[in-house]
């Protein structure tokens, strides 16, 4: 997330660098020299094109991420390392941008917020070791390259034998890395006039036993080390076939004579793969599908259901929702199904508008925080979405359907967050709600001053809640000065006559453009924080600057200050009985939400984990037990007032004509424990079909023991 | 062969791990191959930082030219492409600079994080 922000800052910097350098030359008199920055020359060359931009992607969508900054930038770029490039065929295919592909096997662990997960660790290994094969065979062009792995051959040897052709591996290990390096008339192949760099095997390349016996780099021959083959020689080895003439001694088969190094990091990959190696080549069950899409243009209508719209009509027996092109086109009882559309039948069962959750941390690559600084407002979730995470379609099976994925609390004022609309199998992009406003991450308390954790390294300020403040004061002053120097250098151009020399404009600073955008009250502020000292204390600050505060997330205190909250009309996402977790969580009472909504504050019940996030309807049923919520205002809690936290109550959080039909269809009453969410539909289209799913689970060997009718006594044994 | 992505030649303090250099030490190490570089080095060379003495275990493989970059760090600095046979760096150039590099999901401390 902070690579992503970090070089769009550096390439932004380099170009205004060059202009006011370029400026400064032409007419240095009276005007002030630019600073040389050495760090800047570089990204300069690279936007002019002199140098290519070689991105080194670790995650599958880093692919994306490069590709993103290559086009915002018009970058030449080089993609490198990318363990899991197959999944982006098509797009590498038609981009032809040069592609390097790790032989490393080893790719490193992207612990998640909720820790490592096991199973998505070793689906990404064996992802990056059958990767060459894959592309091999979807016609992507590609070289091969060690990506620092100890053994360059024995990585080209694993990829082999997943199924990567020995000649493809071959060409991509020579020519084809050549072409990725721009070098292939000087090197890469055997061919009159290119470079005498030139290695006699011992047998086929790729041969398990096979080493190189001669090399010569320029035309000179370099023997291969001696005591390497006086160890190997010490093996009884049967390998020795290609001729030893020369100065070459018996055959060089593979001896374990690896220098020092090599050889230990060989034993220590090797003693864990010895158990690794079975639990690898175990096929994990594939991840789960949504339904096929109906077709483009099909009106589909959901009769017979208990319609609990959460909106102006209230409850409607024995209703129908008609759905065109993704929106509720009506409701009612008396609604005509037109002929040919598509039937869901929902008898006995109920339909509500799909759940939102306020507080997620789902569906997010690599780290949820960017920890490095006080205030971070310049990264963006966007940047780092992973569409692939299961939790998206474990979640749309609690009939969540759309979700704000936030930065971490770990910082005054984080990055900005995304809504997505859990449209599983859909990539990164497409799972952005497109109408919801943009929004940040403030947060205050413990998590910020770092109280919690122990964090190595120098502390970082603050270290109290009193510096909490002085940060974000701090930040909106220099916010204001931005504006001021934007502001000034337009007047200063409007004044210009239309042909003279346009000044160089100020610097782009994308951290506090994103606080200016905050003044203006382009993006929404959803602020971490349990006490209700610091939430009086942020809203002062907000109404010092002309801001608001549009949720206080957790706000478990919230209930003491709730007139305050509500005056200035910000809303609450909370638990209803979470408390003593943590040090501020000690005043957290369940009817917290009760209190809230009574003062008429807009009150949502979020997860803030994959796990609570799919059972949000539960954690409404204890607000109508704790202080006794309608069950219509119960509802709200993970619809409406949710939609409205996140803007986008024009759009979802009830079932009304012209929003988005975004539904789950439940089993029983969603506020009952007994309930069970049956199908959601995101945009009119089934994303999770709990009968499909059972189905999908028979057929899937690996998941048989759980698909019902084994149930329980297969899966869990003797109780 | 070419190795597209390697740090073969650059010392292993660049490695993760530290460890001694994989060529058996020659020269312990001059203060420039000895420093750390900073994880956003845009304009660090890499090719500052070879020792020719080193390159030899990755030729004997049979890789015969490479491009050379430091593992860490998220701005590594510019790559040199070499062929893996010289008594000096210089001489065993292809192409210096060669590219400016950027390595996605490589945690620091500094910012920026991941």
């Amino acid at each position: 997330m902070g690579t992503m922000a970090y070089a769009r800052q550096a390439l932004l910097d380099a170009a205004r660098e060059r202009d006011a350098w370029a400026a400064w030359e032409k007419a240095p008199r009276g005007q002030k020299r630019p600073r040389y920055a050495a760090a800047l020359v570089p990204w300069q060359q690279v936007l002019a094109g002199r140098l290519p931009l070689v991105v080194t992607c670790s995650l599958e969508n880093d692919v994306l991420r490069a590709l993103v900054l290559a086009d915002e930038f018009k970058l030449k770029l080089v993609l490198a390392g990318a363990p899991h490039a197959f999944r982006s065929a098509e797009l590498l295919k038609s981009r032809r941008v040069p592609l390097l592909v790790s032989v490393n096997f080893d790719p490193p662990r992207a612990g998640g917020f909720f820790g490592f997960d096991e199973e998505q660790e070793r689906r990404r290994i064996q992802d990056a070791e059958r990767n060459p094969a894959e592309l091999a065979r979807a016609g992507v062009p590609f070289a091969l390259a060690s990506a620092w792995a100890p053994d360059f051959v024995a990585g080209i040897r694993k990829a082999v034998e997943k199924g990567l052709p020995a000649e493809t591996a071959l060409r991509a290990a020579t020519l084809g890395a050549a072409e990725a390096l721009a070098l292939s008339e000087t090197t890469g192949s055997l061919e009159a006039g290119k470079l005498a760099n030139v290695v006699a095997w011992s047998g086929e390349p790729f041969g398990k036993d096979t080493k190189a016996r001669y090399v010569f780099v320029d035309g000179r021959l370099h023997e291969v080390e001696e005591d390497e083959r006086k160890d190997a020689n010490r093996r009884p080895s049967g390998g020795g076939a290609a001729g030893g003439s020369g100065g070459g001694t018996a055959g060089a088969t593979a001896g374990p004579a690896q220098e020092a190094d090599a050889a230990g990091a060989a034993a220590a990959s090797s003693d864990t793969p010895a158990k690794a190696d079975k639990a690898e080549d175990k096929p994990l069950p594939p991840l789960p599908v949504a339904p096929p899409p109906f077709p483009v243009g099909k009106t589909v209508a959901i009769t017979g259901g208990t319609l609990l719209t959460v909106g102006p009509q209230g409850t409607i027996e024995n209703g129908t929702v008609l759905i065109r092109d993704g929106r509720i086109a009506a409701i009612g009882r008396d609604v005509a199904v037109p002929e040919g559309a598509i039937v869901v039948d929902a008898k006995g069962r109920y339909v509500t508008p799909g759940i939102i959750d306020t507080h997620s941390h789902t569906a997010i690559d690599g780290n949820v925080n960017e920890c490095t600084d006080v205030i971070t407002a310049e990264t963006r979730i966007r940047d780092v979405i992973d569409q692939r995470d299961v939790s998206i379609y474990r979640q749309l099976a609690g009939g969540v359907t759309a979700i704000n994925v936030l930065h971490g609390s770990c910082n005054a004022i984080g990055g900005q967050n995304a809504v997505l609309k859990l449209r599983w199998g859909k990539g990164p992009d497409e799972l952005v709600f497109k109408e919801a406003p943009r929004g940040i991450k403030f947060a205050l308390g413990e998590n910020v001053k770092r109280s919690n954790f122990r964090v190595p390294g120098e502390p970082r300020y603050p270290g109290s809640r009193m510096g909490v403040e002085v940060v974000l004061r701090e930040g909106f002053l220099r916010a204001r000065a931005y504006k001021k120097e934007w502001a000034e250098h337009e007047a200063k151009l409007k004044a210009l006559a239309a042909k003279a020399d346009k000044p160089v404009p100020p610097r782009r600073d994308l951290r506090l453009e994103t606080l200016a955008d905050i003044l203006d009250g382009k993006i929404l502020v959803h602020s971490h924080g349990y006490r209700a000292d610091e939430m009086l204390m942020l809203m002062s600050v907000a109404d010092e600057f002309g801001f608001k505060v549009r949720t206080f997330q957790h706000g478990l205190e919230a209930y003491k200050i709730a007139s305050e909250i509500a005056r200035h009309g910000a809303g609450v996402g909370t638990f209803i009985d979470w408390w003593t977790f943590k040090v501020e969580s000690r005043d957290a009472i369940p009817y917290n939400p009760a209190i809230l909504a009574r003062k008429g504050v807009r009150v949502s019940l979020n997860s803030d984990s994959a796990e609570l996030a799919r059972r949000l309807y539960w954690d409404a049923a204890k607000a109508v037990k704790y202080g006794g919520v309608s069950e219509e205002e119960a509802l709200r809690m993970i619809t409406l007032h949710a939609a409205w936290q996140l803007g986008v109550d024009r759009y979802a959080g009830s079932i009304e004509p012209g929003k988005h039909a975004d539904l789950a269809i439940w089993s029983g009453h969603p506020l009952s424990a007994r309930a069970r969410c049956e199908m959601t539909l995101v945009d009119g289209q089934i994303y999770f079909d709990r009968a499909a799913d059972m189905e999908a689970r028979r057929a899937t060997a690996a998941w048989a023991p759980l698909a019902p009718g084994r149930g329980l006594a297969a899966a869990g044994g003797a109780r | 062969m070419i190795d597209g992505l390697s740090a073969i030649g650059l010392p292993a303090a660049a490695r993760p791990g530290g460890g001694p250099p994989g060529g058996g030490g020659g020269g312990g190490g001059g203060p420039a191959a000895a420093a750390s570089p900073s994880p956003l080095a845009p304009q660090a060379l890499a090719l500052d930082r070879v020792r020719a003495a080193d390159v030899s275990k990755a030729r004997d493989s049979g890789i015969t030219t490479a491009l050379v970059i430091p593992k860490e760090g998220v701005l590594p600095g510019q790559s040199a492409i070499l062929n893996l046979a010289g008594d000096r760096p210089e001489a065993m150039v292809l192409r210096q600079p060669a590219a400016l590099h950027l390595h996605m999901a490589s945690a620091t401390r500094q910012y920026p994080g991941r």
